[in-house]
């Protein structure tokens, strides 16, 4: 017995085999109409459900219904618990085609969808629910030149590469404080500078920002311990100049892969933080330099 | 009356003033395999499942203790959104363990009071309500019977039974199609019902011409997918072309007209008809309404005539004078 009526019944051998041939999961590895193995309070029993080699638990409901209502509940209780569960929806194949307004729904909600022909056909791809409920960067609240940017890094954590996504925002970040850093030694906003000291001393050499070769990590805690807020007339500069020091301990620390489904989950909750972070950031370190 | 206290089932049903309301854990619940039911479509189930999700359960499930686990009676469509919504308890009425026939009466008469199941699905389980009733009254109960018992009209009894007398190919063919969402389903009960009527009636008048009831269903059902036939109606006009003699019509006529019905691909029961006996039964037809006509008009008395009917009476008058000069002509 399954939630699934009759002729919806006969699409399940034509998914399994989805999940053999696209993603690797062995017949024997799909579980059927189950709880969630890796949360079993989760208000939802997925018609499949796998787990994939990368610790993500591949989910797929039936239906013929694009968006069926209890997506919703396993989208939301995902959501909420940081759960790397890539969802599908797998709708029969006809000549209507798939509403705009519910591919959009299921876009927005990171759920993929399956058309099931003579074979299946994957015409969204899935994103892990954990990860969905990233906070919107608002590319409006930034000035022109840096929307591009922020809606690339948005969309390529969403449905591309979350850690790239995030190492774009901290692209731009890098790419500020170092042009801050070269204006800086152009204009003496030093605190040297501003407060000389009364014993004699020589002034600390100041990393050329321009060359890519000097660190990150050098400039930033230069600008941190040397940039004086009251010349460059940026108030509140200083403090984002700590944060900015802050992030590039784990700028560079992406590609470590999980080796196990708790190590996944963390790491998926650390790259939602890191990104809505880098992005407050990149928009207060804007508005601090006053559109350098 | 005696028919009546004959009726009374010997073992009486549980009690449900015994059932006792309690939580039960969903994965404790097993399915009635008796559940005549046996159609849920997915659009209705997805219905509930959205309104359970919101506001919970609100009628409670009955089932019954069968050792450690339970049985559903009634609510298999609650129990399976349950499921699907990782419910872990639900509200249960925990009846006494029934009697088999009484497991399966008690199903019949909860929907029969609440809502319309398909018929296909009732006349299903009725040989075993038959089988059973038979064992415990020692005769097999005929249709009023049958119907007091299941909670069901005995126009539902005789439709259920022209659906069981078609072959499982057809049986299973409507089943599948009963499952699709109701805006999609072609093919309905109503249609193999009045099918299987016209065709029965055609093979005991004319069982030279059909001698195979399912090679006419074939036929039909391909005529009627195709649009050659276009209305269910037109299934009784069948029937009637088979009872020419009825109207004194042409039977050679109507022999003919069945056997291009059911060899010529873009003839229509509509063709047949107007081929063979449209003519006889429109002519019993004007008949039965002069008849009923005069009838009445006799029936009048002088104050009930006022200047509006006899302006109609006069209007009669002339027509008939024209059509009577008409036919000495």
């Amino acid at each position: 017995m399954t939630f699934l009526s009759g002729p919806l019944r006969k699409l399940l051998p034509k998914v399994k085999k989805f999940f053999q041939t696209e993603w690797g999961i062995s017949e024997m590895r799909i579980v059927v109409e189950k709880a969630l193995e890796i949360d079993p309070d989760v208000r939802a029993r997925p018609t499949l459900q796998a787990k994939s080699g990368d610790h993500q638990t591949m989910c797929v409901e039936i239906s013929d219904n694009p968006y069926p209502p209890q997506i919703d509940q396993l989208v939301v209780d995902c959501k909420n618990r940081l759960l790397p569960v890539k969802s599908y929806v797998a709708i029969p194949q006809d000549d209507k085609g798939v509403p705009q307004p519910m591919l959009k729904l299921l876009n927005e909600n990171g759920v993929g969808l399956i058309l099931v022909g003579p074979s299946c056909k994957e015409i969204q791809p899935a994103m892990s629910l954990s990860l969905t409920g990233v906070r919107d960067p608002e590319p409006k609240s930034f000035p022109m030149r840096y929307r591009q940017c922020v809606t690339n890094a948005y969309k390529t954590f969403r449905f591309g590469d979350p850690a790239k996504g995030v190492l774009l925002i901290h692209e731009e970040i890098e790419d500020l404080t170092r042009r801050l850093c070269t204006k800086a030694e152009e204009k003496g906003w030093w605190r040297w500078i501003a407060k000389p000291p009364t014993a004699p001393f020589t002034p600390p050499a100041i990393p050329p920002a321009s060359n890519p070769k000097v660190s990150f990590a050098k400039i930033a805690k230069f600008l941190q311990d040397q940039f004086y807020e009251g010349l460059a007339k940026m108030p509140g500069m200083q403090k984002v100049l700590d944060r900015v020091v802050a992030i590039v301990d784990y700028r560079n620390d992406g590609a470590h892969k999980p080796k196990t489904p708790a190590a996944l989950k963390k790491r998926h909750a650390e790259l939602r933080t890191r990104f809505e972070s880098g992005v407050d950031l990149l928009r207060d370190l804007v508005k601090a330099s006053r559109g350098l | 009356m005696a028919s009546i206290t004959r009726l009374k089932p010997k073992a009486a049903p549980p009690d449900a003033s015994e059932a006792v309301l309690q939580k039960i854990a969903v994965d404790k619940i097993d399915q009635n395999e008796d559940n005549p039911r046996l159609v849920f479509r997915q659009e209705e189930l997805e219905q509930l499942l959205e309104s359970v999700n919101l506001y919970g359960i609100q009628v409670p499930i009955s089932v019954y203790r069968d050792g450690a686990r339970y049985v559903l009676i009634d609510g298999e469509r609650r129990w399976r959104v349950s499921q699907k919504l990782n419910l872990k308890q639900i509200p249960a009425l925990v009846q006494p363990k029934p009697s088999a026939l009484n497991n399966l009466l008690m199903m019949f008469n909860i929907h029969a009071l609440r809502e319309q199941w398909e018929l296909l699905t009732v006349a299903m389980k009725l040989p075993k309500v038959v089988e059973l009733l038979t064992a415990e009254l020692g005769y097999e109960p005929k249709e009023p019977e049958l119907a007091e018992r299941v909670g069901i009209p005995r126009a539902w009894i005789r439709r259920a039974k022209l659906l069981l007398e078609m072959p499982q190919q057809y049986r299973d063919m409507l089943l599948e199609e009963l499952k699709k969402p109701k805006h999609q389903q072609k093919l309905s009960e109503d249609l193999f019902i009045e099918m299987e009527r016209a065709i029965k009636t055609v093979q005991r008048t004319m069982p030279d011409i059909v001698p195979s009831r399912d090679r006419a269903r074939r036929v039909l059902l391909d005529k009627y997918r195709k649009g050659t036939i276009d209305n269910l109606v037109d299934f009784r006009k069948l029937a009637k072309i088979a009872r020419a003699h009825i109207v004194q019509a042409d039977e050679t006529k109507a022999r003919v007209a069945v056997s291009r019905l059911l060899e010529r691909n873009e003839y229509s029961i509509k063709d047949a008809y107007n081929a063979s006996v449209a003519e006889a039964y429109l002519e019993r037809d004007v008949l039965t309404r002069i008849e009923g006509l005069v009838d009445r008009l006799r029936q009048l008395r002088p104050e009930d005539v006022d200047d509006d009917v006899k302006q109609h009476l006069r209007s009669l008058i002339q027509i008939a004078q024209e059509l009577l000069d008409e036919f000495q002509e």
